[in-house]
């Protein structure tokens, strides 16, 4: 059967959430960064700041001085994945289908079999994005094409507003004029080995044969030419409905090497990650903590939790212990990120010996006390002392 | 209307449907199981001689894709598209006229190649004749005067003699509609206002269907052997009378229904 | 109560300051001694004793010897006398050279005459034992149970108040921080607290330590009785010379004597004329009354193991040295001044420096070195932080990534030293107009604030490139010696140190030019050509003198840079004494002396600023040129002695010293108004002089070095194909290589790309074409070179898949061959895609009979036939090339702009002069530059640029200079507008305005 997959792609997602959000923002340049620090990356802008050379992760100082009249917000990760999670469910209403992406303002939508309820399949996806644009306030680049390769290059081309319908049979026509780094999946390696052979555009690619694609790039002639011709039999893959972990994270505003910060930051991700594990009625069995570096780097380390739990003080314990492991370069650190994996329903035997027993027993009622205050009067309303007021 | 004394030996009336990239026309028996969507055109053009294309509705035709699609199509397979929503449905006052002139771009590859009959301006029925309406609806006439153009009104305020006239004098089709008997609707008319072309477009006559919105209801319907009967002897012979070409395209594209539609007018019309 | 165990920056790493600010402090704390006591190093003794006579302190020399397998074992070591001296050199040099070394056994073995305190108690037993001097050291007054305490009156010994000091002031342990976190690469918000001094030990007052010790007032009273027990106050010398030794057991000076009246029938014929008996007479009589003979036997025996040298410094005035061989210009022909090298009144040892060519320097000196054991060594240079390492280091301890350092450090201008006196660093840098743009944040305002306290600091001792002491005993007998990273001894002292001390150094430096001049010999004799070098005068060649005088020098050694030959074509001349002058004049002090040397040469006329002074400076015109003129006309107009003239001469040489200046300048005024010279004559004078302070050469050095600019400019003129290849091969020079290929092209020369069948690694010429050398690829190792070679010997490769099956490069190699067009002949008439297609094929092939042995059979597969591949783009074969190569062989990079610069209607580099006066455009690519500064002190710049016609020099005056500096940088083209100047027959462009060329 043939399939008829839409991809729909809000550019400059947190942008676009931010100016539904303040419709003030809309037609100017904005910038959604941490505010604090000047040395804070940016995390996403909009089309003008884009155009005036601003690109994500740059240094906020310096997107200011390439486009001093910015108006500048701070990120608010959590609206942008209700703004997803918004976007998910009409999409929902249109195919069971749905892969959306990190926060990040794209989905893929499997509309194929869809005709005889919805019509065809472009007229639901034109009616996809009306209803985003008319309900959420978003105006996303909708594609149509049979396979997520070319939905994703055709939303490529029409950047930032647009569609554009790939039809069938038409995917190698359409991809033969096209530039090969329009391409997903092909690596600035290959590139450049086909570059050399003044091969640059899908077509050319297309047009030679496996043995002579595998000359040109070895083991990834398969990928390539699947690519370049337009194949994709990726599935779409619906969106999990229940997740295998708990994670929390934390960027710093301005990048630190200061161990205070770094250990208030990692106490309040425990306390988050600890609050929904319980909410979950679950414990967790190890963390995994990624220390990213300025300069990009990423140390990654992980730890056992035995037994496994959800109480905030065994947690930042073991936390405190891959901060070391983790934590060893001269760098400063961007950002943390806790993941509690190994996942297990809450247990409620307590240990044996009496001793141990009063400190479990302790450690876990003054969880559940700070729990209930938390869930009256806010997650900032009571906090370990540790903790400066405003984490940052 | 003024060339009836004009008589014209042959007005030869060319018979389609409204799209034909359907899959659910398989499962309906109209196109082979298994047929791909690349190879349904051509399936379609053994039946048909003509076609509305639709997606240039949805989105701004591109000269490269219309290139292949003129080259694609047998020999003396015709078109008509639709023009696309951004001028009818969704007017960005600041916008249209880039807009139009990359649909007069999009488009020359398949007028280039003799093969397109007309470029359909569909209105929708919130478009009332207003005074904006009519001046932005003069101006885009204007911008879009080199193509063969038919206009679609769904608002019945716009049955006019003067919009006729206006139309008359410019060479521009009034396209005739048969719809369900809606108040607001535009009424199916007879005039011709273009000897060059008539246009006639079948919606289908589902009330209930008409109001609910979901176009899988909305052009759920099978056009009666007596139905197309009284349109052949009524109105299409008027019009073929005062035109050189017509054409007439079936939109109740819901389980296959607008090619039977076809299929039956086609042969009412031979045998007529 | 005296500091019996400070530490100075010396302690590297460590300690924070530099001797002259600690006895400043202590000065001002009340002390009237202190001792030095360095982690086993002397590196700062000769610092130390200066510093201590500017305070007025009683220096105690001593170091803290660790040991290297016990972190914590220290013992602080004071030298009581020349022969404690001479141990604790000995035992400092075991601790560095020695494998295995015990600081126990060691010290037991050779502690004598050293007085060790030490703060463990059983370490003070064990040293007690061995019958060496010792004490207990304690920074807090002891509980009478405390087991020092106990062990300390067991044994009889004193307990002294004393504490190990890393930084003199309390709030410098920042700073100790820093280095602490530099020196392991740790940061500074997370220290180790095990790598780093307690925050007490700064420098405290002898109060507080009174307070400290009221109840243990005995302490404090033992540092004094210790130090009343030394009486060493630093080493005495004397000269050290080389060592002599004659199989024959004849006198240096006998040997000296017959080796001498050799070489001068050598140079002179058998028949020697009386002027150069008598010189040598006179030579050699004050050599061996210095007993300086064995250094010159020294040096003789050296220079003979090559065979192209130059003798240069103040050497090159002795007919001695010119008869030995040493140096090649006749000392008497040129007028050579030899009390600037050796006078009677002479204290310190001259040096004698030969140049080599830079690829035989190691050799020689590691014969050198085998030839003469532990008798000789390597001086060191002491590494100090220098503004950008400063500042990228502590970037880095403050944990910002390396790419953000660079964007900073990369915006900083080529910094001196001087900038940094007063101001403080971001003031230093917000002043240099480099920091246009964006301002840094509080973070780096810190990280420049205390960089800049670290500027100055020395990071380590490395090894001097070519200084070498000998020394009649060990020289570890006057200095401690330690082992160089490349595995020679290296003594603690650097040059200036060595001379302090008395110690003769001899300096064997390398030198580019020499091995240029070698190898276009060479490559003359391979092409055929007869060259006979012993009677090759290039000084008497009028087409050498044309081209000098116009300046058409550039590659010539000395001679090449542009400000260089703008003042050659000032001067218009040619010929080798001329040239001697205008090579030394060049000073950056000189400015207005330059401008007067020329227009006196050009004909204006002159009276000497004094009779007395007429016939010193006849020969310049009245313009002191040379380094000795400063002596000489100290003697003349001031009566000044040989020895004090070249003393005074020897401060205005070093800039460091202003205190004796001033000394000199009083007696230099007196004793001029003594010979009733005029005052504003004296003022005239001394401010000529003053142009000397800096860099200067003597005129013996000048013709030493004009010589072998002549040699150089003799071939470029008559062979410029060789010697350009010979240039760039040998690489360098003032100018980057790309900057060569271009003077090449303008030259008339064919500059052919490298080529796996016809060139060589390095470059070549002949005729009229340049070859591209192998080596010149980026990225092509060495031994693949090498394998291209020795395959070609065998036979030429017949096509790409020959060459690559025999020659087996790397993946990264072939493609940087095939970039820069080495491949090209091995597939006539083909694009280079398919060349690229034929070694992809290649490496697919390699790859698959390499990995699974032929799991499908040997069958060899039909290869996959080339596809019909796009057509080149000529475009992007000059960028690979470029990037491969850095230069385009058959055009200069600017060429690509000129479409888009035909608006601006540029005129060409080459008919700059024609526009003298106006206003124009120009393109150019930038080639070198030069920051100077103006009298005010605002910075400007001297750039070079380039286009395909013509090589054009720029002036950037201050204000254009601040508003356009952050957008200079080598090697890319610009767009230059400005007005043309012509000055004597030099012109330049005065740049209003310039902007940056996109990308190619």
């Amino acid at each position: 059967m043939e399939r008829a997959i839409v991809h729909l792609n809000v550019a400059d997602f947190a942008v676009a959430v931010e100016r539904v959000v303040d419709r003030r923002l809309a037609g100017r340049p904005v910038i959604v960064a941490p505010p604090a620090a000047a040395r804070a990356p940016v995390y996403d802008m909009s089309d003008e700041a884009y155009r005036a050379g601003v690109r994500k992760r740059m240094p906020l100082a310096r997107a200011l001085r390439l486009c001093p009249e910015a108006c500048l917000r701070p990120p608010r990760p959590e609206l942008y994945q209700r703004a997803m999670d918004d976007l998910l469910r009409r999409a929902l209403d249109f195919s069971p289908l749905v892969e959306p992406g990190p926060a990040d303002g794209h989905l893929f939508v499997d509309l194929t079999g869809t005709s005889r309820l919805l019509g065809p399949p472009v007229d639901a996806a034109w009616k996809l994005r009306r209803r985003a644009r008319n309900e959420l306030g978003l105006d996303p680049i909708w594609t149509l094409a049979t396979n997520k390769l070319v939905a994703k290059v055709a939303s490529r081309l029409v950047k930032p507003a647009g569609e554009y319908i790939v039809a069938a049979g038409d995917e190698e026509a359409f991809l033969a004029p096209l530039p090969l780094h329009l391409l997903p999946g092909l690596k600035a390696g290959d590139l450049e080995r086909l570059a050399r052979l003044n091969l640059t555009r899908a077509g050319q690619v297309a047009g030679l044969t496996a043995d002579q694609l595998r000359v040109a790039v070895g083991s990834r002639a398969d990928l390539i030419a699947a690519a370049a011709k337009g194949l994709d039999a990726e599935p779409v893959l619906p969106a999990g409905r229940h997740t295998e972990k708990v994670s929390a994270g934390h960027v710093f505003a301005g990048d630190t090497n200061c161990p205070g910060k770094i250990k208030a930051a990692l106490l309040e991700m425990v306390q988050e990650a600890g609050h929904r594990l319980r909410s979950g009625k679950l414990a967790a069995g190890g963390l995994t903590l990624v220390v990213a570096h300025s300069d990009g780097v990423r140390c990654i380390r992980r730890k056992r939790c035995r037994p496994e739990s959800a109480n905030d003080f065994d947690l930042f314990e073991l936390a405190c212990q891959v901060l070391e492991l983790a934590w060893t370069r001269r760098v400063r650190v961007r950002s943390l990120h806790l993941v509690c994996w190994k996942l297990r329903p809450l247990s409620v035997t307590l240990p044996l010996f009496a001793a141990e027993r009063r400190q479990v027993l302790r450690r876990r009622n003054l969880v559940a006390a700070l729990d209930r205050i938390r869930s009256r009067f806010g997650s900032r309303a009571v906090c370990f002392g540790r903790t400066p007021a405003k984490a940052s | 209307m003024q060339n009836n004394t004009r008589t014209h030996t042959v007005c030869r009336i060319r018979v389609g449907t409204s799209g034909y990239s359907y899959p659910e026309w398989i499962t309906a028996g109209f196109y082979p199981p298994g047929t791909p969507a690349r190879k349904m055109l051509a399936a379609y053009a053994r039946r048909f001689p003509v076609t509305e294309l639709n997606y240039t509705w949805y989105q701004m035709p591109k000269e490269p894709a219309m290139e292949r699609l003129a080259e694609r199509a047998p020999a003396g397979f015709t078109f008509t598209a639709k023009l696309t929503r951004s001028l009818t449905h969704e007017i960005d006052p600041g916008s249209w006229r880039r807009q139009a002139e990359l649909y007069r771009h999009g488009i020359s590859p398949l007028l280039q190649a003799k093969r397109l009959l007309a470029v359909l301006i569909q209105l929708p029925p919130s478009f009332g004749r207003t005074a904006a309406n009519r001046r932005y609806l003069a101006s885009l006439l204007d911008a879009l005067e080199a193509l063969p153009l038919a206009v679609e009104f769904r608002h019945r305020c716009w049955a006019v003699d003067r919009v006729f006239r206006e139309l008359e004098k410019r060479h521009i089709t009034l396209v005739t509609v048969d719809t369900p008997p809606l108040e607001y609707l535009f009424p199916t008319l007879d005039v011709v206002t273009n000897p060059d072309l008539f246009y006639v477009r079948f919606h289908g006559r589902n009330l209930t269907g008409w109001k609910s919105g979901n176009i899988q209801q909305q052009f759920d319907y099978l056009y009666s052997d007596q139905q197309l009967r009284d349109w052949v002897r009524g109105p299409l012979t008027r019009m073929a009378a005062g035109s050189r070409r017509g054409v007439v395209f079936f939109n109740n594209h819901v389980r296959g229904q607008a090619p039977r539609n076809a299929a039956m007018l086609a042969e009412l019309l031979e045998a007529g | 109560m005296i500091p019996l165990a400070v530490h100075s920056h010396h302690s590297l790493m460590w300690g924070t300051a530099s001797w002259m600010k600690i006895c400043r402090r202590a000065r001002h704390l009340g002390y009237t001694g202190l001792a030095m006591a360095d982690t086993d190093s002397l590196s700062g003794l000769w610092q130390f004793l200066e510093a201590c006579r500017c305070h007025d302190l009683r220096p105690i020399i001593g170091a803290t010897l660790t040991d290297p397998r016990t972190a914590g074992h220290r013992v602080v070591c004071l030298a009581m006398d020349e022969n404690g001296y001479t141990n604790l050199c000995r035992l400092l040099t075991r601790r560095h050279r020695q494998a295995g070394f015990c600081l126990p056994d060691e010290l037991a073995a050779g502690g004598k005459r050293l007085y060790l305190l030490t703060t463990d108690p059983d370490l003070l037993a064990r040293l007690h034992t061995a019958g060496l001097k010792v004490a207990a050291m304690t920074e807090r007054p002891l509980t009478a149970g405390h087991s020092l305490r106990r062990m300390a009156a067991a044994l009889e010994v004193p307990l002294v108040a004393a504490a190990e000091t890393f930084f003199p002031e309390a709030e410098d342990h920042l700073l100790h921080r820093l280095l602490r976190a530099i020196d392991c690469r740790g940061c500074l918000q997370r220290p180790e607290t095990r790598q780093v001094a307690s925050s007490r030990a700064w420098l405290a007052a002898p109060d507080d330590w009174e307070r400290r010790f009221a109840g243990l007032p005995q302490a404090l009273a033992a540092s004094d009785m210790i130090a009343e027990q030394i009486s060493f106050r630093g080493p005495d010398f004397g000269l050290v010379m080389p060592p002599w030794n004659d199989r024959d057991s004849r006198t240096a000076h006998r040997v000296l004597r017959q080796a001498a009246f050799a070489g001068a029938r050598r140079r002179y014929g058998n028949r020697l004329p009386p002027a150069v008996v008598q010189r040598l007479q006179h030579e050699l009589e004050i050599i061996a009354g210095m007993k300086f003979s064995s250094c010159f036997l020294v040096v003789r025996d050296i220079v003979a193991h090559s065979p192209r040298t130059c003798g240069r410094g103040s050497a090159a005035a002795s007919l001695v040295a010119y008869c030995l061989g040493i140096t090649n210009v006749c000392p008497l022909r040129h007028n050579l001044y030899f009390g600037r090298f050796l006078n009677p009144g002479r204290k310190d040892p001259p040096d004698i420096d030969v140049d080599f060519a830079w690829d035989e320097r190691d050799r020689v000196i590691a014969a050198v070195l085998g030839q003469y054991g532990n008798r000789a060594a390597m001086v060191s240079s002491r590494i100090v932080f220098q503004p950008r390492m400063a500042i990228r280091e502590t970037a880095r301890a403050f944990g910002l990534p390396d790419a953000e350092i660079g964007k900073v450090t990369g915006r900083l201008p080529r910094f001196r030293r001087s900038y940094f006196a007063e101001s403080r660093l971001p003031e230093a840098l917000r002043e240099e107009g480099q920091w246009r743009g964006p301002a840094l944040g509080r973070t780096w305002d810190r990280i420049l604030n205390l960089a800049w306290r670290l500027i100055g600091t020395p990071r380590h001792l490395a090894v001097h490139p070519g200084g070498v002491v000998l020394t009649p005993r060990a020289v570890s007998d006057y200095v401690p010696v330690q082992t160089a990273a490349k595995g020679v001894p290296m003594i603690q002292w650097d040059k200036d140190d060595a001379e302090e001390a008395g110690l003769v150094k001899i300096d064997l430096l390398g030198n580019r030019s020499l091995a240029v001049i070698r190898d276009t010999v060479a490559n003359l004799k391979a092409n055929g050509k007869k060259f006979a070098e012993n009677r090759w005068r290039p000084e008497e060649d009028q087409a050498t003198a044309g081209a000098i005088a116009t300046g058409r020098t550039m590659g010539c050694f000395y001679i090449e840079s542009p400000a260089m030959r703008l003042l050659l074509q000032k001067a218009g001349r040619g010929d080798f004494e001329h040239l001697v002058a205008l090579s030394s004049i060049i000073r950056p002090a000189a400015n207005e002396f330059v401008r007067r040397y020329l227009r006196r040469l050009h004909g204006e006329p002159w009276q000497p600023v004094h009779p007395l002074l007429e016939k010193v400076l006849a020969e310049t015109f009245g313009v002191m040129v040379y380094q000795e003129d400063v002596a000489r006309v100290a003697r003349a107009l001031a009566g000044f002695t040989d020895a004090e003239a070249d003393a005074l001469r020897k401060i205005m040489a070093r800039k460091d010293r202003r205190r004796h200046l001033a000394d000199f300048r009083q007696r230099f005024w007196a004793g001029a108004r003594a010979g009733q010279v005029a005052e504003d004559v004296i003022g005239r004078v001394w401010e000529m002089m003053l142009s000397f302070s800096g860099y200067s050469f003597c005129k013996a050095h000048s013709a030493s070095y004009a010589r072998v600019s002549f040699q150089a400019a003799f071939l470029k003129v008559h062979h410029p194909a060789e010697f350009m290849a010979a240039v760039i091969t040998n690489g360098g020079g003032f100018y980057t290589t790309a900057a060569y290929v271009s003077e090449a092209r303008r030259m008339g020369l064919a500059v052919a790309a490298p080529d796996v069948n016809s060139s060589v690694a390095a470059w070549t010429g002949r005729g009229m074409t340049l070859q591209a050398g192998l080596a010149t690829v980026r990225g092509l190792a060495a031994e693949t070179c090498g394998r291209i070679l020795a395959a070609r010997q065998e036979r030429p490769f017949s096509h790409l898949e020959d060459f690559l099956e025999r020659t087996n490069p790397s993946e990264s190699e072939a493609r940087a061959l095939a970039d820069a067009g080495a491949l090209d002949s091995l597939a006539p008439g083909q694009d280079r895609a398919v060349i690229f297609w034929r070694l992809a094929r290649w490496l697919q092939k390699r790859k698959n009979s390499s990995g699974q042995l032929r799991l499908f059979g040997t069958a060899a597969r039909q290869p996959v036939r080339v596809p019909r591949l796009p057509p080149d783009d000529p475009l992007n074969l000059y960028r690979r090339q470029f990037a491969v190569l850095g230069f385009l062989c058959d055009r200069h990079p600017i060429s690509f702009f000129r479409k888009r610069l035909e608006r601006f209607r540029p005129i060409a580099a080459c008919r700059l002069a024609d526009y003298t006066g106006r206003r124009v455009n120009l393109a150019g690519w930038l080639v070198t530059g030069k920051l100077v500064r103006t009298k005010g002190g605002d910075p400007m710049q001297f750039l070079s640029f380039e286009d395909e016609t013509g090589l054009f020099e720029t002036v950037f005056f201050p204000k254009t200079y601040a508003r356009f500096s952050h957008m200079l940088d080598c090697a890319r083209p610009y767009l230059l507008t400005g007005r043309v100047r012509q000055d004597m027959k030099a012109v330049c462009l005065e740049v209003e305005r310039i902007a940056r060329l996109g990308r190619q």
